[in-house]
């Protein structure tokens, strides 16, 4: 019988969950997460108008059948269309009730399910007899580990470096409601053109404050009326073929165009070219405005392919050395972001309505310094021509960093320790999101640790994105059902806590 | 027979529970409570009137076979307690009775019962408040009316112009109990986490009924109470907390009936912010309370005079209520005319969505959106997931404060 240790309690954490418990030999699973289990994190609470950025026929803690999200909705009344993009807190609501639900089916079943709060900083230990050791110093035994930590680092931008803690600095828009502490008229600038900048900026300007959007680019994404999941037309296949026959970077492009031709309309859309006019230098106000009224024309040829390309670039690239994986992305991170990370087309409107009206500004730079006036109410901005501009507020919305996988000296894996702590080297995450520490204490025996979602972002490019992790948690559960405990593991029926010795605390320490 | 003094606001369901429970009621109303006497249905009232109304009550009481009288509202927390003492009815200690309702003598009543309390002082002048803020040192403070209710004149101040404001504007208003404010309470400022401890008692014993931790936000200098939710295990502190309650109960000499407190959990240990000795307000529809506790405070207060021995045996049971409850005062976003309540359909999907009392009538303006008076609405929700509804509470606040709660047009359009 198998015990497992989930850390994270997340969307991804959630889908482990469902995943695993699928399996008949679950003796125990035990999840080490600071805050309550399928709540917050990504999804969040907020309000009606803070919608998710993919479909409701993405958003599925099961990567096949029906949307699990869709079904929930229905259950509830909601009018719900598989293309909708509806509000997160209706996501975090059905990743809560689904956990509740899944954990009671569990206890009828006999498999004992627990929340340990608090945060996992390292595993030691043997393939099967691992054990889970806690910032406050306990320790829990596990068969199996399973690593589904949402990205909580902060990317900040070089200008903010050394400015944070600071008044009048949000280190991160989320909560979105926390930003109703920054009043109507005030002027602020957010960090980022993304997806969670442009969160920011609609919270800001729908309550009349002036904001201005910064990045080196100042793209904003493609606008998007549905992320559907397709029908597999074997793009995986071709990707690997190319590659295979030494193909570059930009070949993996053609059969993704032709795709799109395929499609009603595809023939004449831009994003059907090879080198996609969305990445023109167009400026980002007009450019969206084009791409809000290309989605609100009809259907729109490149969106049907999106989620195709999103599963082929993860199986494949996947399997790839990491210098292919490296260059690949390299030269399509501009298009990937932009496509994949595209924006519901009501989001799109609402931004266009706040420049028209002036309230937003988008930049295609960034400042080059960022300085706190000496009384904290404010900032003055450097820009690289030299202009300086005050601002009351600056709101950091450039994403999240998943926390490092690294081996210590000790051979104990860490999850979050600094990357560049002495002795210390960068875990491997393998296709099959297996976590290599580099050692092999038992031959032939693989390790038992796993990276899913965000985690696993160092071997999977696309990771942002629930069906991965629900794709993920599908692997691993499969892994785990297939692969018995290594001979001469006993494993512990009924984990029990480990208290802390003092080395252990120290170590944690 | 039970006499029900002042059966208004809460006071009517908790008539409506003894109504249920079979208990034998006689209404008895306060002459400044004439209205609600002429709108009662119930067969057997009493309206006191004149300068011997009390004594003359209390004859017709005893005539009755009156044998338990309660308060049935906070406008009847002192007359039923001179109509029990007349009546030699069980009854709390006269000699505090003045301090179960001036929030002043509360706190002085739990200072000679050497409980924690927070500073506080009264002022009738603004000479006389001048002179305290001259050694008061510990801003924020707050500045209220001696004897009012639901947040009413309640502000915070973070400065000495803001409390002479505060005081300007409260004295010789008339309060949301019907008195002119001729009193100020000028007291610390507490900060932490404020709950609700609701308590029936029997004889002086107090049984905890009901906790609850309270979410009050600060908006333009006033407390809004947004929520109210119910713990479903005490905490270490939590049971501190509760325990100094009960001492502020034998502090006030409550001895009988529903006691209704809140208090501040601060960083230095529960301080009380009031006791009132009556059953909780501003609503008590009783079907998501037995929904979380298989109980309300209401059903509690009956069944402590009707069924006295099923109400001893809960002294010995844990207090460990199978569901949470949250009680949700709805706030428009701003002022206007109601034309439609778009949020509804939003809560009424959203899990653990029990049921709305007191919806705000459509083309009518909203009233109240500061005080705890239930005006706008209030929502209940009941579920297992304490977790999952804090999650949902949170998501509805959020939805009032973008205005997608309430669809409001200015008045005068």
């Amino acid at each position: 019988m198998k015990s497992i240790v989930i850390i994270g309690g997340g969307a991804t954490a959630v889908c482990a969950f469902r995943a695993v418990t699928e399996a008949e030999d679950i003796a125990a699973v035990r999840f080490v997460a600071p805050g309550p289990i399928g709540i917050a994190g990504a999804f969040g609470s907020g309000d009606l108008r803070a919608l998710c950025n993919t479909s409701v026929d993405v958003t599925s803690l099961s990567p096949d059948g029906e949307s699990g999200l869709l079904n929930y909705l229905a259950a509830r009344g909601w009018p719900v269309h598989r293309d909708d993009f509806v509000p997160r807190f209706l996501v975090t609501q059905y990743l809560r009730e689904s956990f509740q639900r899944l954990r009671d089916d569990c206890v009828r079943r006999g498999t004992r399910v627990s929340h340990v709060r608090g945060h996992a900083l390292r595993v030691t230990g043997l393939p099967g007899d691992y054990r889970v050791h806690l910032a406050d110093g306990r320790v829990l035994p596990a068969t199996d580990v399973l690593v589904c930590v949402n990205g909580t680092t902060t990317a900040h931008p070089e200008y903010l470096v050394g400015h944070h803690p600071a008044d009048r600095l949000f280190t991160t828009p989320y909560p979105l409601g926390a930003l109703r502490r920054i009043p109507a008229g005030a002027r602020v600038l957010v960090a980022g053109t993304k997806l969670s900048a442009i969160d920011a900026a609609l919270a800001l300007c729908r309550r009349g404050v002036h904001t201005v959007m910064t990045s080196p680019s100042g793209e904003l994404p493609a606008v998007r009326t549905r992320l559907r999941r397709h029908r597999g037309t074997g793009l995986a296949a071709e990707f690997r073929s190319l590659l295979a026959a030494g193909a570059g970077p930009q070949e993996l492009l053609w059969p993704v165009a032709r795709r799109i031709r395929r499609r009603p309309g595809g023939d004449r859309h831009p994003a059907a070219a090879v080198r996609p006019a969305a990445v023109d230098a167009a400026a980002a106000h007009p450019r969206l405005l084009r791409d809000t009224e290309l989605a609100e024309a009809g259907p729109l040829p490149w969106q049907d392919t999106v989620a195709e390309v999103i599963d082929a670039l993860n199986a494949v690239l996947s399997e790839q050395p990491v210098a292919v994986r490296k260059r690949v992305m390299a030269a399509h991170r501009r298009t990937v972001t932009r496509f994949i990370s595209a924006i519901p087309v009501t989001n799109a409107r609402k931004l266009l309505r706040h420049l028209d009206e002036g309230l937003l500004a988008v930049a295609d730079e960034q400042p080059y310094r960022a300085v706190p006036d000496p009384a904290g109410d404010g900032w003055t901005v450097t820009w690289p021509d030299g202009r300086q501009e005050r601002y009351d507020w600056i709101v950091c919305a450039t994403g999240f960093r998943p926390p490092a996988l690294t081996v210590g000296p000790d051979e104990s894996l860490y999850i979050g320790a600094p990357a560049e702590a002495p002795g210390h080297r960068a875990a491997e995450v393998g296709p099959d999101l297996r976590i290599s520490r580099g050692v092999e204490a038992q031959p032939g025996t693989p390790e038992r640790i796993w990276a899913l979602g965000a985690t696993a972002g160092a071997r999977f490019p696309i990771v942002n994105y629930l069906r991965a992790s629900a794709q993920h948690a599908g692997l691993v559960a499969t892994a785990l059902a297939d692969e018995p405990l290594p001979s001469g593991v006993r494993a512990d029926a009924a984990p029990t806590l480990v208290p802390a010795t003092s080395a252990a605390r120290k170590d944690a320490l | 027979m039970i006499a029900l003094v002042n059966p208004v606001s809460t006071g009517a369901e908790l008539a409506a529970a003894f109504g249920e429970e079979g208990g034998s009621c006689v209404h008895v109303y306060s002459a400044d409570q004439r209205a609600a006497h002429e709108a009662d249905p119930h067969p057997f009232r009493l309206l006191l009137d004149g300068p011997a109304a009390v004594e003359q009550a209390a004859e017709q009481l005893a005539r009755l076979g009156v044998d338990t009288v309660m308060a049935a509202s906070e406008y009847g927390v002192t007359l039923a307690d001179e109509l029990a003492e007349r009546l030699g009815t069980p009854h709390h200690d006269p000699a505090r009775r003045a301090a179960r309702r001036d929030k002043y003598l509360m706190i002085q009543a739990l200072k000679a019962a050497g409980l924690p309390h927070a500073r506080t002082v009264t002022v009738t002048s603004e000479p006389e408040l001048d002179k305290i803020l001259a050694d008061w040192d510990d801003y924020p403070l707050v500045v209220k009316p001696l004897d009012s209710a639901g947040s009413d004149g309640c502000t915070l101040c973070p400065d000495r112009e803001t409390a002479r404001a505060a005081f300007r504007h409260v004295t010789g208003a008339t309060n949301l109990m019907g008195s002119t404010n001729h009193e100020v309470v000028v007291q610390q400022c507490l900060n932490g986490v404020q709950y609700i401890v609701n308590t029936v008692s029997m004889g002086g014993r107090h049984l905890l009924t009901e906790l609850y931790a309270e979410r009050i936000d600060r908006v333009d200098n006033a407390p809004m109470l947004r929520h109210i939710i119910s713990r479903g295990s005490l905490s270490d502190p939590e049971r501190e907390l509760v325990d100094y309650v009960l001492g502020c109960l034998d502090a006030l000499g409550i001895r009988e009936g529903a006691a209704h407190t809140e208090v501040m959990l601060t960083p230095e240990g529960p301080r009380l912010v009031e006791v009132n000795s009556r059953v909780m307000g501003p609503s008590l529809a009783p079907d998501p309370y037995h929904a979380a506790f298989g109980y309300s405070h209401q059903h509690l207060t009956a069944e402590r005079v009707l069924r006295p021995d099923d109400f001893q045996r809960r002294f010995d049971l844990p207090y460990a209520p199978a569901r949470t409850v949250a009680k949700v005062l709805l706030r428009p976003h701003a002022d206007g005319v109601l034309e439609a309540l778009d949020g509804l359909r939003v809560l009424r999907r959203m899990p653990g969505f029990h049921s709305i009392a007191r919806l705000p009538v459509i083309g009518e303006p909203v009233r109240d959106r500061y005080l705890t008076t239930g005006a706008c609405g209030i929502a209940y929700l009941v579920h297992e997931d304490a977790q999952l509804l804090e999650s949902v509470l949170e998501t509805l606040h959020e939805i009032e404060d973008s205005g997608d709660f309430f669809r409001l047009r200015p008045a005068g359009d």
